[in-house]
């Protein structure tokens, strides 16, 4: 199932950043410039609306997921940080009875004829700023805005019928607090609240486009993610 | 001495053990729409699977001689938009999913150039390969 082993190499993921900062340099380091990366991970939960259609929540399309992001950039200044951000998240359908029902794969034969996933894409720009940039603990903020794109699907292997449905607009407001204990690397919780529009709808059935357009009653939602992250060059 | 069960023999054991055999998955309904030109018989114009997923639409676009068909159906409904190339454009027809899946059939005409035609959205696709 990808949601458990995207959950295992997370876990991974942040279990070596936790042995890297155990051994890294204790002693005070001064704030960094230039090249910085960071990588995230956590809990995503689905918020607001994906259409302004009646009961058309983002929760009843997707269900919580499994974030994995990349922020590439540079220290400008002292406590200033400029970059770009990449994003991806994994997890299954929403909480939609109907959608659900249909997932579900009912008998007992131990091989799996129906399959629903969701994923979600992020691409975008950021900054922020650091308020204790040379102490060992440094809180943060930060926003950016950039693209995003949110998909559902449901395969019936048995029929043979594949349906996914592509949402795709933008991230009007990415708004994330968080603090890092700096060392060789910094590592530290963060908190994102990501503000998006949904503008554009595709659906695609055994892979062929059978509708697309515009969403005509759009309307905000928002991911809510918690999570940890580590920095390069904190 | 080894014997081999047959799979109804399987699925009978299974039935027995409390466990179900049906592989669930989606609900796939269907909505035909059948052209008639004027002398000519039914013709299936259209034929759509409506959607599983919530947001998602099926949109299908097709003419048959003069007549323009136009069908958007979602999970929820299916709108089928009629018009002629003399700009007479019929009242759509909008029909809810469930009354498709209970089972439905609507007529009405479209006057082209052409001759009237006389379309029947019905909740069956007989003669297409589907999906």
């Amino acid at each position: 199932m990808p949601l458990k082993r995207t959950a295992v190499g997370a876990t991974a993921i942040l279990a070596t950043f936790v042995a890297v900062d155990a051994h890294a340099d204790s002693a005070e380091r001064p704030p960094s410039h230039g090249f910085q990366m960071s990588i995230r991970t956590g809990v995503s939960f689905p918020t607001g609306d994906a259409t302004g259609a009646s009961g058309d929540t983002l929760g009843r399309r997707y269900a919580w997921q499994i974030p994995l992001a990349l922020d590439l950039g540079g220290k400008v200044s002292d406590s200033v940080y400029v970059g770009g951000y990449l994003g991806l998240g994994f997890g299954g359908e929403g909480s939609d009875f109907v959608t659900e029902s249909a997932c579900r794969d009912d008998d007992d034969d131990l091989q799996n004829d129906i399959a629903c996933s969701a994923f979600s894409f992020r691409l975008g720009v950021e900054g922020e700023y650091s308020f204790s940039p040379g102490e060992r603990w440094n809180p943060w903020i930060g926003y950016g805005v950039g693209f995003e794109s949110s998909e559902e699907s449901i395969e019936d292997r048995r029929r043979h019928y594949r349906e996914t449905q592509i949402s795709t607009g933008y991230t009007l407001g990415k708004i994330s607090v968080g603090v890092d204990r700096r060392a060789a690397v910094g590592f530290g919780p963060f908190l994102e609240v990501a503000l998006g529009r949904l503008t554009h709808g595709r659906t695609l059935v055994n892979d062929a486009e059978v509708g697309s357009g515009t969403i005509p009653a759009q309307a905000f939602h928002a991911w809510i993610t918690l999570g940890l992250r580590m920095v390069i060059r904190p | 001495m080894t014997r081999r069960l047959s799979a109804a023999g399987l699925a009978a054991l299974a039935a027995s053990l409390g466990c179900s055999t049906s592989p669930g998955g989606p609900t796939l309904v269907n909505v035909g729409v059948y052209a008639t030109p004027a002398g000519a018989p039914e013709e299936l114009a259209a034929c759509v699977t409506l959607p599983v997923l919530l947001g998602s639409h099926v949109q299908r676009h097709t003419t048959v001689r003069a007549l323009r068909i136009d069908v958007d159906a979602t999970r929820d409904s299916v709108t089928v938009s009629l018009s002629g190339d003399s700009g007479t454009d019929a009242t759509p027809i909008s029909v809810q999913a469930s009354q498709v899946r209970a089972g439905y059939s609507e007529e009405t005409t479209v006057s082209t150039t052409d001759g009237d035609y006389a379309v029947r959205v019905s909740s069956s696709c007989q003669g297409a390969t589907l999906p």
